[in-house]
């Protein structure tokens, strides 16, 4: 599969907002341990309100879709996660075209260029124990697969699998930035609640498209 | 958990519909959701607007401080939460009357991050704003780094100083100044006795032992100085006093306002007994006292604990001090 229509970029979303409702409890009960506790309650009020949003719209432009879903986190979020994962799907906003589709080249900018305006607006760097550390690796791993020339399926599951990675690789950082820098020396060993909501966010991008691409390839073979 | 709440996800609307009918011809609401408070009373036109933003479970900062001769708006967040740049872009434009709008609030990063975004949202529409950040906690980050310090309760004093500095119709730039020199001159440090809890959590997220106290805890439960045993009540205002006078030295003759401010579960009474120790001392040291505020300024929800904040003085800022304020939660009319 190479290109996303606009239906399918939008059912990608509602799967996105469905599987950080789903894990509101473990994002609870890591940042309980080394934030203070409400970084599931604040994903979930947002994705739940961005499912509603996307359950009773439908969008024709691609582009339409990335701002609205971008500005639905940040109205009905707040916090700094909202600002934050608002940014991942706004900052990278003049990189999506117009229109009905978008391909990997394209969603591969989109995300390069919102996690650089992520970096910006949070003042921080991968290697701080924060989201970062799992949408950096993500990114490279998606300019890779662009330069590749991969199918889009293969491209998120790379994406996803480079995101647990760093998942895994935050349980090692010491938090320098965010509420949890205050407990410092704690969070060592706990992997970032952000960078896992960032990795559910891959996961189920890669999760559907793998699905979208199984019924092409289905209904390729029903016309054999 | 035990709290005099409804549903834990209906306590910020709740508090908020509990303000208005309380206050209603004090502050209005600018939005359905009920997340932007602005002052209901008239104006002077041409005013630099000052507004403010931050997390629910502290009144009465932040909300508590809109009203004639402090702010004009306030943007309410989830209980610790920033709230959005969406809402406080709104309130931006609705408290500017055409000098511009001061952003005055504590630092933290869902607060500075959603201003900062707010603010180039309102330069786009061409609403002039300045951001001041408080930076008063001196237990959060050591001298040499200041300037990445908390905002606590010495935040209350820049807004009667940004508002009267405001109503006396000097520009956006001067009202900045002024706010400025006076957190330059205000210090903050806390002491904790026992935790919170944020309703939607259900339970608190960090300790304080039985018999021990957290010197210089912050008020979201931000890890302090150091845990120390249980000490009398003059011996906590002397390790805080201490801390707050290295970090800003006072001689004979200079002129502050103390605050002595309850953390939400320590009584008056323990304030006052704090007071007497903090004020005998500055005394002894050839300090005056003007206008000392005790009481309930800046909270955190059901800790106990106290802060204690110094401002020192100079003529001007003592004249903004002075001048009139009266808010649903404050006025320093009985002062």
């Amino acid at each position: 599969m190479k290109q996303l229509k606009i239906s399918q970029l939008q059912r990608i979303f509602r799967r996105v907002a469905e599987t950080i409702i789903e894990n509101e409890p473990y994002l609870t009960e890591i940042d309980n341990i080394i934030g203070d506790g409400d970084h599931g309650t604040g994903m979930k009020r947002g994705f739940t309100a961005l499912w509603k949003m996307l359950d009773r719209k439908v969008y024709t432009d691609v582009n339409c879709l990335c701002g609205e879903v971008g500005m639905e986190l940040l109205k009905s979020m707040g916090g700094a996660s909202g600002v934050i994962f608002c940014t991942l799907f706004f900052g990278g906003l003049d990189d999506i075209p117009h229109g009905e589709q978008v391909n990997l080249d394209q969603l591969a900018k989109y995300f390069e260029v919102g996690e650089a305006a992520i970096e910006k607006r949070g003042k921080a760097k991968p290697g701080q124990k924060t989201m970062l550390d799992a949408l950096y690796p993500a990114v490279l791993s998606l300019k890779k697969a662009a330069a590749q020339h991969k199918d889009l399926g293969a491209a998120f599951g790379m994406a996803y699998e480079a995101a647990l990675e760093g998942v895994e690789a935050s349980k090692n950082m010491q938090s320098r930035v965010g509420r949890s820098k205050n407990f410092q020396e704690a969070t060592i060993g706990y992997p970032d609640p952000g960078a896992i909501s960032t990795s559910l966010i891959f996961k189920a991008f890669a999760q559907e498209i793998r699905l979208l691409e199984e019924m092409e390839e289905g209904h390729e073979k029903d016309y054999k | 958990m035990r709290k005099i709440i409804n549903e834990p996800q209906d306590f910020v609307p709740e508090v908020m519909d509990g303000i208005l009918a309380a206050y209603k011809d004090k502050v209005k609401v600018l939005d359905e959701q009920k997340r932007i408070l602005m002052r209901n009373t008239p104006v002077k036109p041409g005013k630099v607007g000052i507004v403010t933003a931050g997390g629910s479970g502290h009144l009465p900062v932040f909300l508590g401080y809109v009203g004639e001769g402090m702010l004009d708006g306030c943007a309410v967040g989830n209980v610790f939460a920033s709230p959005s740049a969406k809402k406080m872009e709104e309130m931006i434009k609705a408290a500017d009357h055409g000098s511009g709008v001061l952003c005055l609030y504590g630092n933290y990063g869902g607060d500075v991050m959603n201003f900062q975004m707010a603010c180039e949202n309102a330069d786009f529409d061409d609403v002039q704003t300045m951001q001041v950040l408080v930076k008063d906690d001196v237990a959060s980050r050591p001298k040499a780094e200041m300037d990445m310090r908390r905002g606590v309760a010495g935040m209350v004093y820049a807004f009667k100083i940004a508002g009267a500095a405001a109503d006396e119709m000097l520009s956006l730039r001067e009202v900045a100044e002024v706010t400025q020199e006076a957190l330059d001159n205000i210090r903050t440090m806390g002491v904790a006795l026992s935790p919170c809890i944020v309703p939607e959590v259900g339970k608190a997220t960090f300790e304080i032992g039985e018999n021990e106290l957290e010197l210089g805890m912050g008020i979201h439960g931000e890890p302090g100085i150091e845990v120390c045993s249980m000490m009398k009540a003059d011996e906590i205002a002397d390790r805080v006093l201490d801390k707050l006078l290295e970090d800003m030295p006072l001689v004979p003759g200079d002129e502050v306002s103390v605050m002595v401010n309850g953390l939400g579960a320590t009584p008056l009474e323990e304030q006052f007994i704090l007071y007497r120790r903090i004020s005998g001392r500055l005394e002894d040291m050839g300090v005056s006292i003007y206008m000392p505020h005790i009481g309930e300024f800046a909270t955190s929800m059901e800790m106990a604990g106290a802060s204690v904040t110094i401002f020192k003085l100079n003529d001007r800022l003592k004249g903004y001090l002075r001048k009139p304020a009266n808010t649903p939660f404050y006025t320093n009319s009985n002062k």
